[in-house]
């Protein structure tokens, strides 16, 4: 696996969650995760949802975001993920525990640390992506973003 | 979606088609609005090599629709895929001016453990998905097209907007039912 995101378990939690609450159609979950339909069924194939539908989806199957965060490939990332990933595998800290912590930790380096150039569009895009092609299009939005930046008012 | 937001949004867009001295029952050449609305179209392989937006469509199909980025000195510009089809092109260009149209707050990428997430308002996408559809194929033009004996693949056709869309408006808009109701008021009498 050489995503830094471990979508093959999320995928196979979520049909093992449905079978455990009673064979939950995947309708029933979705209505009870409060995600699409078509989200949460594309998300069971092993595709990507957006930010606000991976994190209900991680919320009804009652596990930290963090779990799904593969550690060999936390070594890229934003400081308070690297300590979100370290606190969702203490033991001496709940599941709830670590999150509350983690979230803590998030938002306090939100508001302290230097915000970096993002690119912020408004995106006609996919509602649920394949990693790689998430990869992919972050990539190419940047892309577009510095070449804008460059371009003449009068051409741009 | 939030209650009035569809007399919200014909309204809106009735507006607009006045403001760029359309009548309510016109087509809507979309570039058209976005240069009464001051805002660039670009296509996206002008900024990027089309090979990528290829790679990415191999990745996955549809990925990529388009995209609204906000420039310093208040530029405005819309990139759209290249490779989608005309048609749809011409959706996506009016769902992306509905969003500045209705004031809506961008969509961010998060990178959150190395892995990049988008994130999306729902809400937001439904209203503009509204408004688009209300811009494109407004009530009045509907109404005529209807009672005129239009199917959708007339429309989509004659407006350049794509089959989905104006199955869509047709069915959405309540004009399919008010045909049919008055066609079989008028068979009965």
């Amino acid at each position: 696996m050489d995503e830094p995101v471990d979508i093959e378990s999320l995928a196979r939690l979520v049909k093992e969650e449905r079978l455990r609450r009673g064979r939950l159609s995947l309708r029933a979950a979705a209505e009870q995760a409060e995600v699409p339909f078509n989200t949460l069924a594309r998300v069971e194939k092993g595709d990507l949802p957006d930010l606000g539908n991976f994190r209900r989806i991680v919320h009804w199957l009652g596990l930290p975001p963090e779990r799904f965060f593969v550690p060999p490939q936390v070594r890229t990332e934003t400081t308070p993920d690297v300590i979100a990933h370290h606190l969702a595998r203490d033991p001496n800290l709940s599941a709830a525990a670590a999150d509350k912590i983690a979230s803590l930790v998030r938002d306090l380096y939100t508001t302290l640390a230097e915000s970096s150039e993002s690119v912020r569009v408004h995106l006609r895009a996919a509602q649920t992506f394949r990693p790689p092609a998430a990869r992919k299009l972050a990539d190419l939005l940047e892309s577009m973003q510095a070449s804008l930046d460059t371009m003449p008012d009068d051409e741009s | 979606m939030r209650r009035g937001f569809k007399t919200e949004a014909e309204r809106l867009a009735d507006r607009t088609r006045t403001q760029m001295g359309l009548r309510s029952d016109a087509g809507l050449p979309i570039l058209d609005l976005a240069a009464h609305l001051g805002v660039r179209v670009r296509s996206a392989d002008r900024l990027v090599a089309r090979e990528e937006l290829e790679e990415l469509d191999e990745l996955q199909p549809g990925a990529f629709s388009a995209a609204t980025f906000q420039l310093p000195n208040r530029r405005t510009v819309i990139v759209y895929n290249p490779l989608s089809e005309r048609v749809r092109t011409n959706s996506d260009i009016a769902h992306e001016l509905a969003h500045l149209l209705l004031d809506h707050d961008v969509r961010e990428i998060q990178q959150l453990a190395g892995q990049t997430f988008f994130t999306c308002d729902p809400e937001q996408e439904e209203e503009a998905n509204w408004l688009a559809g209300c811009l494109l194929l407004p009530r009045p033009l509907l109404v005529a097209e209807a009672f005129a004996g239009a199917t959708p693949e007339y429309l989509a056709d004659k407006y350049q907007v794509s089959l989905p869309m104006a199955r869509w408006r047709l069915n959405a808009s309540g004009v399919l039912l008010q045909v049919q109701r008055a066609r079989s008021t008028r068979t009965k009498r």
